[in-house]
């Protein structure tokens, strides 16, 4: 008990620390990129590794390196020099360190990064996206496609800071009105699919005004404050921009939309038709007006021919240039405002190839035949694997931030009221939790890698706590039926327990693509052992959302969205009954997101939990906020409303050993977008 | 010489079906496939008693064990056969698994043992077995014997083939002769009214026969309720191979009709005033039975793989009922082929029984060939 | 037509030699040709029900495209509310009910008048709609595989004819000899072991032996350069073990029909005649292996067409072969329901035309084939 409270306590040191660093630079910009890739703020110290002190910082020199195909196009006349494809020097971003603080070391140019294949619309982006700040591993960040950005004393002005001489994967300038272009006439038209992102909104109905200072400066004013947490620091708004100069001519007219008629965005003159028949000129397929918004102003990357500000974009070749292509290939940005610390253009690497597979497991074929370099793998086949490739790879791991695994959760709103009195009783969480028992659990899926757990943060994560890890992990059947009994259930005269009433008690739970096929059957003998009969219902993804959003459902194994994550910074619909996300809180988060309308009131700890997610929104206080998300937490560990059976595994990845500067220790969370935090432009192949 | 006379005097008097059977004689892969089977067979219907664990008898200790080694000497004496119990070991550095025998106790094997309970032909409740592990010698309980190892939740291996032999091995048979029936049923219709009954029966064969399989298959089995009984499941996924392979029967009947309604018996028959539905099942029907019972034994082999295929898809028999598809689907990952090749055992089973009903079929069909 | 066809059956069954000018004499007759008439008349009422069934199918599955891509955009982090799901079901026209939707799909893949978007952007009358999943035109996205599906399937069904057809002489001239016995089980063993997993123990042997998995048709450098001479070697090499997976898995079905045509010839009067007067058994052999050859090949047509067209799905998906069958198991699995329904579609097509043509060859092959019969 004591030693987690002292590291919770140190944490919450040091991140008033962070803050007060913050509220003293007040109006000079807060976070520059001098020196560039350092921190903001020291590093967390409950994490802080050794080796992680950086290098001593060299100043730039004036001349840069490039890759020795660029600088073939440039002396063939085909590109311009290396110093007009990069911002100006004091603008540049220089690459020092990994994300765990770690220096990096100094690469070679040349060679290809096979992967696997893309996966979905996110696939391509997570090597390559730039977004408007990055993070470290403990949580620090520091801006990264703008140069810096400063705020004014009561959080209504936010002024972005542009890097002089930064370009479009293309060549084109990168300069404000890419920023006004994107908002006004992408953004607030709804163009690119997305119903404006909470990051922008200005209380309940209005949106922050943008306003181009110069060529490399932009405010973002709003009437109400906007605190870090709610805008920089929001886990959606990680772009602003799109090329104006390629995209203009395929927005139609967005109807009236008089929020938006300003001095930046008058509204044009183009049909559906003509936006698509312009997208077809450019080699762009779409069916509709609203696939072709999402596709070239969201997932841009996706599409070939797009501009992009990221470390490779998509290439234009015939055959190659999309994400379901056998081969999908993504070029160096030839234009790319990143160097190492020798001053050397990044990426090291000239291409990154994703292969698409069609089956599980011939990933791992092709990594051991070396035509993947680096492959996301299961801890059950990391064994075989390296097994076979002995010093030709190298294994990563990646911490999570998941809390436990194997979590099953029940339906507190189901409309059947046997069901519904049952699960509100604590009581019956705790004999779901402790008639299983966990050690052969781990032994059966996992040959006892796993430690026993609940549902709650692990070890070096914020908010971690033994005592919560280890709540009702003992595994005793006589009590839990105790307990089951003390819930008013029955015996039945099969074994099983039955309502008061005598009606079965069936939990039937609810799994989606088969996710659960392994691990269900160990757990079902637990239950069954126990008393409760209970069966398996798998469905494809798609239905099992449709089911979970119609209500129609008792109780789910391996949630979709699971309880639990890095931090209510990082997303809060895990932590909270805000949205239609999650199925711990079914309905309830129904009633929050339409605002009462639909759903079921929340009441006790789940109404409690909303009031302090609106206590810690409304603060800008880091201090404060993590005082409020412990009290969050501490209500998650009184209720357990999911219960986890072990430990949160965390994922692996192996590395062919040609491939260096690959950062170990990271962490896997959608915050840090997953393999994003691996900063592809750095890593290289030894010769 | 009176002996030549009286078997060919024999010859002329058999039944179709006598002769079919002697000629069978001849096809030697033929008759070795048919013993193959019935032991097959027999093996799946006393597969509770010849299995010495059932089939979720999980153990964690086990998983992925390669085939337990019978030993026969402990510390230098001979006390008969014996297995030791193991443990394992894990390092958390490199996920590696050792197992590894504790040799402190050994645990003897022993015939007719009392395990797991079961119903002897889904009736009289019993709970012993073919053979198992009696008590270690210091008492211990803790040792299994598998016989083709165990798979990735410390099942045994060879009591799911056996007990999965009995999905595996009666539903395709079950579903062949659903599809007989039906076919027969069906086709002959279509091949003796002809005409416009023909012509509708005939469209919807061409339709169902036209659409590739795994869509059908896809769209069916997304029709099964979820989290019905194992018998039902069955039920269902018999339904489904019956519906789809009932088509070529009924083509084949169709085909044979059409070319034997002209013929004089029939006509003959006709005349005479025997119904319609006589004269197709006594008149018609037994002169082409024995080329159906061909096709319908060269017909399940594909159900078998079939089903293997289905069950590789997701699409087959689901947990916590078996099947060899299921259990080739659990092995075909990377690592089982590298480290547990154990778990491919399934796949001699699967071959065989194919095999075997291939060559069966091909004797039959050599035997029913009446230019022979 | 019925008496007429018998009259021809015995006539021709009488002079075997005249069969081929008969043949060709029936092939401009009146009879055949009245018969084809009547079979691609009876094509429209076929492809009618294909069509609702194959709607049915793609729609059978619960959920839609929406609800499937919503459940996977929430994987990756991002929640949609639920106007952005009546918005995209509005679009796509899924909000409509079955029969309407059903209706509009037929009506536009048969003529999309010149007057509509789709004309005026894509220039043609054939709207096969837009694929979900891959954000296209389908025809486009099925043309991307067409000629490699049709290339490799052709190698590989060649594969078939030239293993199986010299086992099953072999194995009908020497009944029930070991030879017969061993050549069937090498013949068979293909069909009997399941191909997912002989798959992915020969792709692991392959990376044991090799240092090569070979897993997939193409090298990386294949798939950007293109095929060219120089990589063909390695292109070969590649097709072992899909040839060895999927030809072995087909030559079961030809060496049975083969040896069972073969051993019916030989036991026919007239090649009993022409072994009494003297024509070498090897004559004999060789001339009505022809025929045996020939008649599994015509009659299996209709699969030929549509696996050119689609290719294996399992296999092919195991050995990550760049075929259409991999395509159409995904896009019937994510609901993408118009790229599922057009393949299915075009391949059950493809069936009945092949079954059609196969009749209208056997008719013209082998008279003794009743043009009514349709028999298969």
């Amino acid at each position: 008990m004591k030693r987690p409270f002292k590291k919770v306590l140190t944490l919450i040191v040091a991140l008033t620390m962070v803050v007060s660093c913050f509220a003293a630079c007040g109006k000079q910009p807060t976070a520059t990129n001098a020196p560039s890739g350092a921190p903001t703020s020291p590093a967390n110290p409950t994490k802080a590794p050794d080796d992680s002190t950086p290098a001593p910082t060299e100043p730039l020199k004036d001349t840069f390196g490039e890759s020795p195909e660029l600088a073939k196009l440039v002396a063939d006349g085909k590109l311009p020099k290396v110093e007009d494809r990069i911002p100006v020097k004091d603008d540049l971003f220089v690459e020092r360190n990994d994300a765990t603080g770690k220096a990096l070391e100094i690469g070679a140019y040349g060679g290809i990064i096979n992967l696997g294949p893309a996966g979905g619309s996110w696939g391509l982006s997570r090597p390559t996206l730039e977004s408007i700040i990055r993070y470290n591993t403990d949580g620090t960040y520091y801006p990264n496609v703008i140069k810096s950005f400063e705020y004014n004393n009561d959080y209504t002005v936010w002024t972005f800071h542009l890097r002089e001489g930064m370009k479009w994967s293309d060549g084109e300038d990168f300069n404000a009105d890419d920023i006004t272009f994107w908002y006004y006439c992408v953004h607030l038209t709804n163009f690119d699919g997305k119903k404006s992102w909470t990051a922008l909104h200005d209380g309940d109905e209005d949106f922050a005004v943008l306003k181009k200072v110069d060529n490399y400066t932009v405010t973002w004013t709003f009437k109400n404050p906007k605190y870090p947490a709610d805008f920089i620091e929001n886990g959606d708004f990680k772009w602003c921009w799109a090329p104006e100069h390629y995209l203009a001519d395929m927005i139609p007219n967005a109807g009236s939309y008089p929020a938006v008629e300003n001095e930046y965005y008058k509204a044009n003159t183009i049909t559906d038709e003509q936006a698509l028949a312009n997208a077809k000129a450019k080699n762009i397929d779409s069916g509709t007006v609203k696939d072709l918004g999402k596709a070239i102003s969201y997932n841009s990357w996706n599409v070939a021919g797009i501009p992009q500000l990221n470390s490779f974009v998509l290439s234009t070749q015939e055959g190659n240039n999309n994400k379901d292509a056998d081969l999908c290939i993504m070029e160096r940005n030839k234009y790319f405002w990143k160097v190492d610390a020798k001053g050397n253009q990044l990426p090291y690497v000239e291409a990154l190839h994703f292969h698409k597979t069609s089956a599980d497991g011939q990933d791992l074929l092709m990594f051991r035949s070396g035509e993947i370099d680096i492959v996301e793998i299961g801890m059950q086949d990391i064994a075989s694997t390296l097994a076979d490739l002995g010093s030709a790879a190298y294994l990563r791991t990646f911490a999570s931030t998941s809390w436990g695994s194997n979590q099953i959760t029940f339906n507190y709103t189901t409309t059947d009221s046997n069901y519904a009195k049952l699960f509100a009783n604590k009581d019956f969480r705790q004999a779901m939790s402790i008639c299983v028992d966990r050690k052969q659990v781990s032994e059966l899926l996992t040959d006892g890698f796993l430690e026993a757990y609940q549902c709650a943060p692990s070890e070096g994560n914020f908010g971690f706590d033994a005592e919560w890890g280890a709540k009702w992990t003992n595994y005793d059947v006589a009590e839990a039926k105790k307990l089951f009994e003390a819930c008013g259930l029955k015996m039945g005269s099969d074994g099983f327990y039955t309502f008061a009433d005598g009606t079965p008690l069936m939990l039937t739970f609810l799994t989606y693509d088969g996710t659960q096929d392994t691990s269900y059957p160990v757990f079902e003998q637990y239950f069954k052992a126990a008393g409760i009969n209970c069966a398996m219902k798998n469905l494809e993804v798609g239905a099992f959302d449709t089911q979970i959003d119609n209500n129609d459902w008792i109780a789910v194994m391996g949630p979709h969205t699971s309880i639990g994550g890095l931090s209510l910074k990082s997303r809060v619909a895990p932590f909270v009954p805000i949205a239609q996300a999650a199925e711990w809180y079914g309905e309830y988060g129904t009633y929050y997101q339409t605002n009462g309308e639909q759903g079921v009131k929340p009441e006790g700890d789940m109404a409690k939990l909303v009031e302090l997610y609106e206590q810690w929104n409304s603060t800008p206080d880091t201090a404060k906020r993590d005082e409020i998300a412990l009290k969050i937490y501490e209500i998650h560990k009184e209720n357990l409303w999911s219960i986890a059976y072990l430990e949160a595994a965390g994922t692996y990845a192996v590395v062919n050993s040609v491939i260096k500067n690959y950062a170990d220790n990271l962490v896997s969370d959608d915050l840090y977008q997953y393999a994003n935090i691996v900063h592809y432009e750095v890593l290289y192949k030894a010769q | 010489m009176a002996k030549k006379m009286k078997s060919k005097e024999d010859y002329y008097l058999a039944s179709q079906w006598t002769l079919m059977f002697r000629k069978l004689r001849k096809h030697k892969l033929a008759q070795v496939s048919l013993l193959i089977l019935a032991i097959l067979y027999i093996g799946a219907i006393f597969a509770d008693f010849l299995a010495p664990y059932g089939l979720e008898e999980f153990n964690g200790t086990y998983r992925n064990c390669d085939p337990t080694a019978i030993h026969s000497k402990y510390e230098g004496e001979n006390v008969g056969l014996h297995v030791y119990a193991l443990k394992k070991t894990i390092d958390k550095k490199t996920f590696q698994v050792t197992l590894s025998e504790d040799t402190s106790e050994y645990y003897p094997v022993k015939f007719f043992v009392h395990g797991t309970e079961y119903k002897i032909l889904g009736l009289f409740k019993c709970d012993l077995h073919l053979f198992g592990l009696g008590e270690g010698s210091k008492g211990g309980t803790d040792a299994r014997i598998m016989l083709f190892g165990a798979d990735s939740l410390g099942r045994d291996i060879f009591s799911r083939v056996l007990l999965g032999a009995r999905i595996s091995l009666s539903m395709p048979f079950a579903s062949a002769i659903i599809s007989f029936f039906l076919g027969i049923a069906i086709g002959s219709i279509s091949g003796y009214f002809g005409g416009a009954v023909d012509m509708v029966i005939q469209r919807i064969i061409e339709v169902i026969g036209a659409v590739p399989q795994i869509p059908l298959w896809m769209a069916l089995s997304a029709a099964i309720p979820p989290g019905i009984s194992t018998i039902k499941m069955y039920f269902f996924m018999t339904l489904i191979l019956s519906f789809i392979n009932w088509t070529g029967m009924a083509r084949i009947v169709r085909g044979k009709f059409l070319s034997l309604k002209n013929e004089d018996y029939v006509m003959a028959a006709r005349l005479s005033g025997v119904s319609t539905w006589k004269i197709i099942w006594k008149h018609m029907v037994p002169g082409f039975m024995s080329y159906l019972i061909v096709s319908m034994t060269l017909g399940i082999p594909g159900s078998i793989v079939g089903e293997t295929s289905m069950s590789y898809l997701g699409l087959g028999i689901k947990s916590p009922a078996t099947s060899w598809g299921v259990l080739l689907q659990e092995a075909s990952t990377v690592t089982d082929v590298a480290l547990h090749p154990h778990k491919l055992i399934p796949i001699i089973f699967v071959t065989i029984t194919v095999l075997a009903y291939n060559f069966l079929g091909d004797g039959l069909r050599d035997a029913a060939d009446p230019y022979k | 037509m019925e008496e007429n066809t018998n009259i021809m059956e015995s006539e021709t069954a009488a002079n075997p030699k005249k069969t081929f000018w008969e043949g060709l004499k029936d092939f401009f007759g009146k009879d055949l040709v009245r018969y084809i008439v009547k079979r691609v008349f009876m094509f429209i009422p076929t492809l009618i029900l294909i069509s609702i069934l194959v709607f049915f199918v793609i729609q059978l599955p619960p959920g839609d495209y929406v609800s499937a891509h919503i459940a996977k955009l929430a994987t990756e982090g991002e929640y949609v509310d639920a106007d952005y799901a009546r918005e995209m079901r509005e679009d796509y026209g899924l909000d409509l009910p079955v029969w309407q939707q059903y209706i509009k799909w037929v009506k536009d893949i048969i003529w999309t008048p010149t007057d509509s978007t789709y004309y005026r952007l894509y220039h043609s009358h054939h709207n096969w709609k837009f694929s979900f999943a891959y954000g296209r035109d389908v025809w486009s996205v099925i043309k991307d595989r067409l000629g490699l599906t049709i290339g490799v399937t052709a190698i590989i069904m060649l594969f078939q004819y030239l293993v199986s057809i010299p086992i099953a002489v072999y194995a009908s001239t020497h009944q029930y000899s070991a030879g017969d016995y061993i050549s069937a089980v090498f013949g068979f063993i293909g069909t009997a072991v399941p191909n997912f997993i002989l798959a992915i123990i020969l792709m692991y042997l392959s990376y044991k032996w090799t240092g090569n998995a070979n897993v997939g048709l193409f090298s990386s450098e294949m798939l950007e350069n293109g095929i060219h001479l120089y990589n063909f070697g390695e292109f070969l090499k590649r097709m072992i073990i899909p040839i060895i997976v999927i030809g072995t898995s087909g030559t079961c079905g030809i060496i049975r029909s083969v040896r069972a045509q073969m051993l019916d010839e030989t036991a026919r009067q007239y090649t009993l005649t022409a072994r009494a007067k003297g024509v070498s058994e090897r004559k004999i052999v060789m001339k009505y292996c022809f025929r045996a050859a020939m008649n599994p090949t015509v009659s299996g047509l209709g699969g030929v067409l549509s696996s050119l067209f689609s290719g294996s799905t399992v296999t092919a998906m195991v050995l990550n072969m760049q075929i259409q069958g991999p395509v159409l198991y995904k896009a019937l699995q994510s609901q993408d329901m118009y790229l599922a329904g057009a393949i299915v579609m075009i391949q059950a097509i493809l069936v009945v035309i092949g079954i059609l043509l196969s009749d209208i060859a056997l008719a013209f092959l082998d008279p003794r084939i009743r043009y009514s019969g349709g028999n298969r």
